[in-house]
């Protein structure tokens, strides 16, 4: 391996790496907030993909069309915890512990088929967003690397700052953390607990939505790529333990940069290496790398 | 009503398996029934483990493909024959369900779902990629069917072969339903401390449970290779998973006979959505949505809840005499010496000493947060002390986790009342007793019918009547008084044969005269020999029946005496009140 | 402020309150009393519609509260600091005073930073730590925490649940004689307490609950001398 081509492996990798942080911190929060998360996290991202492939290609200029995904990722939200979400607490225990699992990949198939019925069933490539075509290479410290992929980078960058802005610099954020902590207290500091609940699933879609806009011209798109990013998300979260966002954003750097390299020693099963370690590393230390540990008692 | 045997009814069931080949109009239903049959083998694992022990699978189409390619390789490739073949794919399954469970072992059910999710997954991927071996998306063509050496009869063998494993398989899941095994799995499901408590080794049961439903979802596709003559990888995609999941809820989760509706009712959506195939996946997500938030109970609750056992309950019900409850292990001291709790640096229990001596009611008071819940829980082994020892009958159990404290008689109730919700009070009272005889004679019973656990039930119904509620016996906890769950927990601790009792607030919601009930039998209980460890607010109720009185305050013993000794003593009344100086 | 009616309060089967009636008016503090388990704590609950009544009414400021959220009830001045502190461990303590505040219509940023200000001078030891994570406050700074969170939200009537639990005496103490500052400042102030002489020697008036029924009522200083108080306690 040159020099040359470990540079861009890391780039690769990192750019990757931000995408899977993106749509695992939409995990996360949910989680945070809810115990609960969205099994079709990755067909959301997908959703995000086809809308913002269908928007540029019917010419729709990309700031607007990036806004356009928002909105609807948003809306898309707001359904599943309306609809897939909410009603299982009113079921109270008549619905299984676990139920929200099968409710949400549920609204996973329908997606998926929504999207097959719209742009077909093969694989798609987006228009690149930030450059005007696709191999478009600039030279940082004499290493050519895509200025896609940069730009790609510095976005993901840019909105994971935001995500920890909202975390833990505004007042939305700190209502998460004590819905997160007790939601009867919570309502009683004033807070709308069912409102947190509503939003923290309005941003995990935004989060799948924009990681969709940005990964459109990295891999090829097609109806059914959600499921290997929602287990790839999954896998990301665990490692932070679920409880941890800044291990989450360390643990999805490395998983994108193990992936870009276990890529290139074995093309036919690399992208499987890391996802087994995280597997192992789970069934060894349960709580991730990053996360804490609990007491089991209730 | 005297009921059917269940055995005349797996024998109905047995003639009309071979019947169906030799009446059905045309091949095409012998083909639908072959892939009833090994379909419903894999939902049955899938409702034992979703139902029963509350453990989610997305990742049982991986199982099923394990199961498919390990048969299909060694007997095509190889050449290894059928039944070999077969029986070393079962344990390849076996053995991968270890392994993926065993992260089932140390996490909750979050991480259990990801684990199989990307197990199925990686499965998938393997098979399509590893074309050498498997074949990949082309498939691995010339896989030896099951036909018995018959090439014409071929079929008709094969599914007498799947429909006869699908009845065993049945018949073991009634039997799990039915019997000792279920009510654990319930218990598991429900709360793990508690299931615990009644001497359950949680994480094996687990990790068991899940293991078994990884290989009946591999018998499954064992037979579908089998069938078909043909593996290729697209069989085995995440669609597999989510048919085997809807056909378990829809036919209505933990119930035994869920996954014969449900898998029937699913291959009746496989063959019409082959006609509207472009919007397949739009129906199969509707109905997972449907089904799980409109009709929770699937299908078969469309057909009532299940009916109560009124057959099996004995006649007449033997008068229960504590005494006898107690025989085994009367005269056994409880001793805790110096025990501390810290939990992150806070102390919730400072230096703890208290000795139940055998056949006395010690009890344990203290304001609220005095550390009353964590002494408990200590002593039932739920949390592990930072220091000191506990000894029962003078031995040292500190390093014994709850479930093996529960074996040598130590047994509790919880405050938060812990019964198991979807069975009835009576079966959970015979959630605490021991199978009477071995596993072959027990399933010999369930098969001649109503004898079946005849003993239990009846020494069950005797508890329940010495507590005056037998006649709660068919009714499901959640319809009972507060009271009267109270009364059902206590009952399920006696039936456990204590030989130290701890009661965790017994009376706290009680009404007055079920609190009197509740004085009289406790103190019963103490005459027959067994050790009673009390906490409880309630003071008329803890003044008027102990003999020792310990009080706790910030972690801290403040008082141990008499009742009265306790009444006056200025510690304990400033403790309660606030100030001392005029309380005389 | 406050007019609760022969309420009855049930939690799944269990009832917990029989026919229950209080008032509490601007400027006093009342306090109820009793032994665990009679109920007090679903009484504030109820209080803050975190719970239904399934008999009884109950009027804040005149309004009936029945069918408002417990958030809006907090919001608009009912205001609840819930047993066991319930302080936000992984915010600070300086978000934990504000959290609530934040969310009180018309409470502009100047008004907040005169509450801060207010409550510091009150706990000062809350101005020292007010860069400390609210988790490793001390659980006698976590209970001033809780009630200096409460009033920075401009309560109408307070309700507290236990502050005195877990605390040592002289803590309590403190607190007690804030919550006296408080009332006779014009603040509606219903004490839940287990302590009862404590709680008596702070209040104006008094309420025993035994076994989810008003037992004993009356001016907090006659209850003091009541040896009925005592017996309703250690039986």
């Amino acid at each position: 391996m040159t020099l040359l081509n470990f540079f861009q492996l890391l780039v690769s990798g990192i750019a990757m790496g931000a995408i899977y942080t993106l749509t695992a911190k939409g995990l996360f929060i949910t989680h945070l907030a809810t115990h609960r998360l969205n099994f079709g996290q990755g067909d959301f991202l997908m959703v995000g993909a086809f809308a913002s492939i269908g928007m540029l290609t019917a010419g729709v200029p990309a700031p607007l069309a990036v806004l356009g995904v928002l909105v609807l990722m948003g809306g898309l939200g707001y359904l599943l915890e309306r609809f897939a979400i909410r009603p299982l607490d009113r079921l109270g225990d008549r619905a299984g512990a676990y139920s929200w699992v099968l409710t949400t990949a549920g609204a996973a198939l329908i997606l998926q088929n929504i999207v097959e019925l719209g742009f077909g069933k093969s694989a798609q490539y987006a228009p690149p967003l930030f450059s005007k075509t696709r191999d478009n290479v600039i030279n940082i410290l004499g290493v050519g690397i895509f200025f896609e992929e940069a730009a790609i980078i510095i976005t993901a960058f840019v909105v994971v700052g935001a995500f920890y802005w909202f975390l833990f610099g505004s007042r939305w954020g700190k209502a998460v953390y004590a819905v997160a902590f007790n939601p009867e207290a919570a309502s009683l500091f004033g807070i709308d607990v069912r409102g947190v609940v509503v939003l923290v699933f309005v941003l995990a879609a935004l989060m799948a939505g924009i990681s969709g806009v940005l990964v459109g011209p990295l891999v090829s798109v097609h109806p059914h790529m959600g499921l290997i990013f929602t287990i790839k998300a999954l896998a990301v979260a665990a490692v932070g333990g679920f409880t941890n966002p800044v291990g989450i954003l360390l643990g999805g750097l490395l998983f994108g940069i193990a992936e870009a390299f276990s890529n290139y020693w074995d093309s036919a099963f690399g992208d499987l290496y890391p996802l087994l370690f995280v597997m192992a590393l789970l069934a060894v230390r349960p709580s991730g790398l990053f996360g804490e540990r609990r007491a089991d008692v209730r | 009503m005297p009921r059917m045997p269940r055995l005349a009814i797996y024998a109905l069931a047995a003639v009309i398996i071979a019947i169906f080949p030799l009446v059905a109009p045309n091949p095409f239903f012998v083909h639908v029934g072959q892939t009833f049959a090994y379909t419903a083998i894999a939902v049955i694992g899938l409702n034992i483990l979703l139902g029963l022990s509350g453990q989610m699978s997305l990742g049982h189409g991986g199982f099923y493909a394990v199961g498919a390619y390990a048969s299909a390789i060694l007997a095509t490739t190889y050449g290894w024959p059928l039944t070999l073949s077969m029986g070393v794919a079962m344990a390849a399954c076996l053995l991968a369900g270890f392994l993926v469970g065993a992260v089932a072992l140390r996490t909750r059910g979050l991480y259990l779902a990801m684990a199989t999710l990307a197990f199925g997954f990686i499965v998938e991927i393997v098979a399509q990629r590893w074309v050498s071996v498997t074949g990949g998306t082309m498939g691995l063509m010339g896989v030896p069917q099951i036909d018995f050496g018959n090439f014409r009869m071929g079929p008709t063998y094969f599914f007498w072969f799947a429909a006869g494993l699908l009845l065993l398989v049945q018949v073991g899941s009634d039997y799990v339903f039915g019997s000792s095994i279920g009510r654990r799995l319930n218990a598991v499901k429900e709360s793990e401390s508690f299931a615990a408590t009644v001497g359950l080794n949680v994480p094996l049961w687990r990790i068991g449970v899940f293991a078994a439903s990884a290989a009946l979802a591999g018998l499954a596709g064992v037979l579908f290779a089998h069938q078909s003559g043909f593996v290729s990888s697209d069989a085995f995609n995440i669609r597999l998973t989510i048919s085997l999941l809807i056909a378990t809820v829809i036919g209505g989760l933990g119930r035994s006979a869920g996954p014969l509706l449900g898998t029937a009712i699913l291959i009746g959506i496989a063959e019409a959505i082959a006609a509207v195939h472009d919007i397949g996946l739009m129906l199969y997500g509707g109905i997972l949505l449907v089904v799980l938030l409109l009709f929770p109970e699937g299908a078969i609750g469309l057909f009532g809840r299940r009916r109560g056992k009124s057959a099996a309950a004995p006649d007449a019900v033997p008068a229960f005499q504590p005494a006898i409850a107690g025989a085994a292990n009367t005269g056994v001291r409880l001793d805790v010496e110096g025990v501390t709790k810290s939990y992150a640096g806070v102390v919730a229990l400072r230096d703890a000493t208290l000795s139940v001596e055998p056949g006395t009611i010690h009890a344990l008071i203290g304001p609220n947060g005095a550390g009353k819940s964590t002494f408990i829980n200590v002593v039932a082994g739920l949390y592990a002390p930072t220091s000191g020892r506990i000894r029962i009958g003078g031995v040292d159990v500190t390093d014994l986790p709850a479930n093996r404290r529960a074996r040598l008689g130590l047994v509790r109730t919880f405050q938060n009342l812990q019964l198991i919700q979807s069975v009835n009070v009576l079966e959970n009272v015979m959630l605490g007793m021991e199978r009477r005889h071995g596993l072959a004679a027990d399933v010999l019973a369930f098969l001649g019918g109503s004898r079946h656990e005849a003993r239990e039930r009846a020494e069950a119904a005797s508890i329940l009547a010495f507590l005056g509620i037998g006649e709660l016996a068919e009714m499901k906890p959640r319809d009972l008084s507060y009271g009267h769950r109270k009364l059902v927990e206590l009952a399920r601790a006696i039936a456990q044969k204590p030989a130290i009792l701890l009661l965790d607030e017994p009376v706290a919601g009680v009404n007055p005269q079920e609190a009197r009930e509740v004085a009289r039998i406790v103190a019963k209980l103490r005459d027959a020999g067994i050790s009673v460890l009390l906490v409880e607010h309630n003071m008329e109720f803890v003044m008027g029946l102990a003999d020792r009185v310990t009080v706790l305050d910030f972690g801290n013993r403040i008082a141990c005496g008499t009742p009265a000794e306790v009444q006056r003593d200025p510690n304990v009344i400033r403790a309660y009140l606030g100030a001392v100086e005029d309380a005389a | 402020m406050i007019e609760v009616e022969n309420i009855d309060v049930a939690i799944g089967p269990v009832g917990i309150l029989h026919d229950v009636s209080l008032r509490l008016a601007p400027g006093r503090l009342v306090t109820v009393i009793g032994a665990n388990g009679a109920g007090k704590t679903t009484l504030l609950r109820t209080l803050s519609n975190i719970v239904t009544p399934r008999a009884g009414s109950i009027r804040f400021d005149g309004n009936p509260t029945a069918g408002i959220k417990p958030h809006l009830l907090a919001r608009a001045g009912l205001v609840h600091v819930p047993q066991g502190r319930q302080i936000v461990p992984s915010l600070t303590v300086r978000d934990n005073l504000v959290i609530g505040a934040d969310r009180v219509a018309g409470l502009d940023a100047d008004t907040i930073a005169q509450g801060l200000e207010r409550e510091f001078a009150r706990f000062p030891v809350l101005k020292e730590r007010q860069h400390i994570l609210g988790g490793n406050l001390s659980g006698g700074e976590q209970q001033m925490l809780a009630v200096s969170r409460a009033l920075m939200m401009q309560p109408k009537v307070l309700l507290l649940d236990e502050p005195s639990l877990g605390l040592a005496p002289q803590v309590v103490t403190t607190i007690l004689k804030a919550l006296r500052g408080l009332a006779d400042g014009g603040l509606s102030v219903l004490l839940v307490e287990q302590l009862a002489l404590l709680a008596l020697d702070t209040a104006d008036e008094a309420h025993v609950l035994q076994r989810g029924r008003v037992a004993l009522s009356g001016p907090a200083a006659e209850l003091r001398r009541d040896r009925a108080v005592i017996e309703s306690y250690l039986g």
